[in-house]
């Protein structure tokens, strides 16, 4: 594996129980830059994701972390180079945000050691980019929506890894949040150089923050590449079932997609 | 820390002395003075110091035990209504001892601890294997305890039922949790038990903070979450196991001693283990104050007292809560 894929797949398969979800999966994620997962409820996309932050092992095939299998690997190392933000999950009764957050640094430290000034920081900084600073002493479950998703976010930049894993970080956000937490994955990615991957719903978006969109179908990529080149009507129409018609954003000029009624 | 625990424990300590101070013969100050100095006459050093005091130590520990076995368990099981009894621990010790006492019912008490102890991790054991399945979840270890659980009911039961009604008598009282018969030889063995897996549970305080998150949170941050779920259970069995051996099934302090110190000490376990257990020992000591000063001379057992208390005070606590 080069520089330039840090986290990749070969021959992977997935899934729940010994039914099959994701087959002879070979997927690159490219270092340093925003990938997007597209594709219909259930094809495999969150289960791609699980897999790759080592919550889910798979059925067969090799998940590599720079070139060495993440089998091997300790959890505890794993979770220093990659963080993940499941869907739905939820803090404990009481849990200030502060607290929520301070959760990041777990990897970070050993049985015995103490919480340090670097992990205070990291923390701070984690607090500051996600604009929750002033929330910090908030319980969680009395948050908004938004800010609670803020703040989760939050304990995975604590985590301080290179590599980001999201599942739908934008779901059940309006739109203002919404936006901000994907300014926020581009500021990581082009300001930080992080690696995240996401998975999204709105194609528009993803086409428009995204670095690299890849189309998952049954479980497979059926098409990968720049937002230019793969967000097109055809790809679409296999992999959603919508006709729909692909014109440059007005404003980014990335493609846009407009669904077409079925009925015309 | 907080400032909880300097406070609990002044009550704890006041309701030693009341402990040592009342009963069927009151002590007066100057007495139980004499007495803890060694300067009283034989027969009042022996009620106070012998009997009392040996007997107040005891439900602090066993009081200390079984609500941090709670607070572990309601942790790990990521369910605020799941106490230790839910690993099986109560149902397995009780179903032991009942074979012990009623079927067998020659052989030595001094057995019954290490039975209990027995059927307790025996029990536990069965829970965590059977809910195994590539890994193990709370809900299933829940439900697998719940139904392994009525499975050793009916067991005890069917003893009960056929058994010798001197026998089943003496079996009930076992069941029913009392540190009745409390001497300082008990007192020994259980802190020998529960010092180092009580311990541990508040050097672990940083993994159950974590664990709590539920399995993906605490995977996706580098926690061996099965492993670690595995160990802690391991320590609420020793826990409570060792407890419910000594005292008996004393139901409701695993339970409503976490939910007291998770009031008062908020959801960080490096706080909350040791508020939980201040709260369980202080619990369980005034519940056995008043079972043996309420209806003197005769004694309730504590346990029937925390159940008769425990419940109302319970369903009090419950109805502030959102997520139940």
């Amino acid at each position: 594996m080069s520089e330039h894929y840090r986290l990749a797949t070969r021959d992977l398969s997935l899934g729940y129980n010994g039914i099959v979800i994701v087959d002879d999966l070979s997927l690159k994620i490219p270092t340093g830059r925003f990938t997007v997962l597209v594709g219909q409820n259930g094809c495999g996309k969150s289960t791609i994701l699980r897999a790759l932050a080592g919550l889910l092992a798979p059925m067969k095939g090799e998940i590599f972390l720079d070139g060495r299998p993440t089998r091997k690997l300790p959890s505890r190392e794993r979770a220093k180079q990659i963080g993940v933000l499941t869907q739905g999950a939820q803090a404990p009764d009481g849990l200030t945000v502060a607290e929520l957050v301070r959760q990041g640094r777990y990897p970070h430290r050993n049985f015995f050691e103490r919480w340090s000034s670097r992990d205070e920081d990291a923390c701070a900084h984690a607090l500051d980019l996600t604009n929750m600073t002033s929330l910090s002493g908030r319980q969680v479950e009395s948050l908004s929506g938004g800010q609670r998703q803020r703040a989760w976010i939050a304990m995975a930049l604590a985590q301080e890894t290179d590599i980001l894993l999201l599942d739908e970080p934008t779901t059940f956000l309006d739109l203002a949040h919404q936006i901000e937490i994907l300014d926020l994955i581009r500021q990581l990615v082009h300001d930080r150089g992080r690696t995240v991957v996401a998975v999204l719903h709105d194609l528009n978006q993803a086409a428009r923050y995204a670095d690299e969109i890849v189309f998952i179908r049954d479980g497979k990529i059926f098409d990968a590449g720049v937002p230019g080149a793969v967000m097109t009507d055809r790809n679409i129409l296999d992999v959603f079932g919508v006709n729909a018609i692909v014109m440059p954003d007005p404003l980014s000029g990335t493609p846009m997609c407009i669904p077409v009624p079925s009925r015309h | 820390m907080t400032r909880a625990i300097p406070v609990l424990i002044i009550f704890n300590l006041m309701a030693v002395i009341a402990a040592m101070m009342w009963g069927d013969q009151s002590i007066a100050w100057s007495d139980l003075a004499n007495a803890v100095i060694g300067k009283a006459s034989p027969e009042l050093q022996m009620i106070v110091i012998e009997f009392r005091l040996s007997r107040a130590i005891l439900a602090l520990l066993a009081g200390a035990g079984l609500a941090v076995a709670g607070t572990i368990s309601q942790t790990v099981m990521r369910n605020p209504l799941a106490e230790p009894g839910v690993l099986g621990i109560n149902a397995g010790a009780a179903l032991v001892a009942s074979v012990v006492i009623i079927a067998f019912s020659g052989v030595s008490p001094a057995v019954l601890p290490w039975a209990g102890f027995a059927g307790a991790v025996a029990m536990a054991a069965a829970v965590y294997a059977l809910s195994w399945k590539r890994g193990t979840s709370s809900i299933r270890i829940i439900l697998v305890g719940i139904g392994l659980s009525a499975f050793a009911g009916a067991g005890t039961s069917f003893l009960t039922a056929f058994g010798n009604v001197v026998d089943v008598q003496r079996a009930m009282i076992w069941l029913s949790g009392s540190v009745y018969g409390a001497d300082w030889s008990k007192v020994h063995g259980l802190l020998i038990w529960l010092a180092a897996p009580l311990a541990l549970s508040w050097f672990c305080s940083r993994q159950l903070d974590l664990i709590r998150f539920g399995d993906d949170v605490a995977a996706g941050l580098g926690q061996n979450v099965n492993m670690m779920r595995a160990f802690l259970i391991l320590l609420c069995t020793l826990i409570s196991g060792a407890t419910v051996a000594t005292v008996g099934l004393v139901g409701f302090v695993g339970l409503i001693a976490p939910h007291i110190a998770s009031r008062i000490a908020g959801p960080s376990h490096r706080a909350l283990i040791p508020v939980a257990g201040l709260t369980g020992s202080l619990l369980l000591l005034i519940a056995d104050i008043v079972g043996r000063t309420v209806i003197a001379p005769a004694q309730l057992p504590a346990g029937i007292v925390t159940a008769l208390l425990g419940a109302p005070f319970f369903a009090y606590l419950l109805k502030g809560r959102r997520h139940v």
